[in-house]
């Protein structure tokens, strides 16, 4: 009698469980069918700073030589997926410096990017990307990043009590992008200043200057250049 | 537009249709027409409920869709929209199609939602007399209700804030249309089930 009693409570308890069941196996198999198709549907490179990789994208204000303000710049707007080589050999490859105005070696490097610039830059998009790295007087400012990139007169440069005017090279007639927030720093897997990537058009990492300690960057980028005309 | 993406738009066009219109009369012998018979004299309620889960799956539909365009935008480009149509202008803009305060794209946080509901909606249609299908069907209206504001946001966001703005993407009012469709049925079944018609024709 009891365990009558118990059986038709626990019929009542149980009521209708196995709908639920169902349903859920149900959604549940048709949600993991959907997530693998779609990702498998949309089989994007992976993403990161190491050659042949997919670089991470680099979204937010840039500074142009004389201009008065910052303005949006999205890497992957200038990336063309659909980029082949040999259909296309004179597309703009990028040429993506991380630096740091109150970084002396950065600051020795701004004469040799001038004559890069000057001697790719008909092929190639150079980007500088400022960071303002957490080491003792590393505190640079938007105002110090312009006047750096434009050798404008500011007391702050190299450590913060050099003239931004007296740094080597010419005027840096390319984008200077603010990363003083440092976002850039993980994707990109920055560990000192300065530091070069080389993209292609595509957006895939052709060169990554970690991976190749001691080569020169010019030589590099001429060697990975398709030849025009040939 | 894109073949690919036209015959989607078609299909959960249909489908969210379907739902929308499964309440009414007329469409009785529509569901003998697609295999359906038993439901041709069943309650207005179970009608509704095959109605909810089309308007659940085409509002999936679109859903996997927007993701899939917007997962393929992350490189600049997608291959199921022309690069000038309406659905690449509002799509292509990765930090506008991301569910405010989160990075979640619009098209995943759609599958997600129309998952639970699709879940509650299967759970009654499965067991249309449980003693507690009335609470899921207030849960229902309530996600469907939260699920419709998004949408409705992501909406704004297209005819106002991207770049191209106003930015027209079909398939992207196809899934505001499925959810408020679906917010509307789960609606319509819980006052149903509330005045006690829910067995009746």
């Amino acid at each position: 009698m009891i365990n009558e009693v118990r059986r038709n409570r626990n019929l009542v308890t149980d009521e209708n469980g196995d709908a639920r069941i169902t349903a859920g196996f149900v959604v549940a198999g048709g949600i993991t069918f959907i997530l693998l198709a779609v990702i498998l549907f949309t089989d994007l490179p992976p993403i990161g700073p190491d050659e042949g990789e997919l670089a991470p994208n680099l979204q937010g204000k840039v500074h142009y030589l004389g201009a008065t303000d910052w303005v949006d710049f999205d890497l992957y707007e200038e990336t063309d997926s659909s980029w082949d080589a040999e259909s296309d050999p004179e597309a703009k490859w990028f040429f993506i410096q991380f630096m740091d105005t109150d970084c002396g070696y950065c600051w020795e490097e701004a004469e040799p990017m001038t004559q890069l610039e000057s001697a790719f830059g008909d092929r190639v998009t150079f980007i500088s990307v400022a960071l303002s790295l957490d080491i003792p007087s590393h505190s640079a400012t938007k105002e110090e990043v312009i006047a750096f990139q434009e050798k404008s007169s500011l007391m702050e440069c190299k450590g913060g009590d050099t003239d931004c005017s007296s740094r080597p090279g010419d005027p840096h007639n390319w984008a200077y992008f603010d990363d003083l927030s440092q976002a850039t720093l993980d994707p990109w897997g920055v560990q000192g200043t300065p530091f070069v990537v080389i993209v292609k058009p595509d957006g895939i990492v052709a060169w990554n200057q970690a991976a190749h300690s001691g080569e020169e960057v010019g030589n590099a980028l001429y060697s990975m250049l398709p030849q025009v005309g040939e | 537009m894109v073949m690919s993406t036209s015959v989607v738009l078609l299909l959960s066009s249909l489908t969210v249709l379907f739902g929308a219109m499964s309440r009414m009369e007329s469409t009785r012998p529509l569901f003998s027409t697609l295999g359906m018979s038993d439901l041709v004299s069943a309650p207005a309620s179970r009608r509704m409920l095959v109605g909810t889960l089309a308007s659940i799956s085409g509002g999936m539909l679109a859903a996997v869709w927007v993701w899939v365009i917007q997962r393929q935008s992350i490189i600049g480009s997608t291959t199921l929209c022309d690069s000038t149509s309406g659905c690449a202008q509002a799509l292509s803009n990765q930090t506008m199609n991301t569910l405010p305060f989160s990075n979640l794209d619009f098209g995943l946080f759609f599958i997600l939602m129309f998952s639970v509901l699709g879940f509650l909606a299967l759970s009654i249609h499965l067991e249309p007399t449980w003693s507690k299908a009335g609470g899921f069907l207030s849960w229902g209206r309530t996600i469907g209700g939260i699920s419709t504001l998004i949408a409705l946001w992501m909406t704004i966001t297209h005819l106002l804030m991207v770049d191209d703005s106003p930015a027209i993407c079909p398939i992207c009012i196809v899934l505001l249309a499925a959810n408020i469709v679906t917010m509307m049925q789960f609606n319509l079944l819980l006052a149903s089930h509330s005045d006690g018609s829910w067995n009746s024709n």
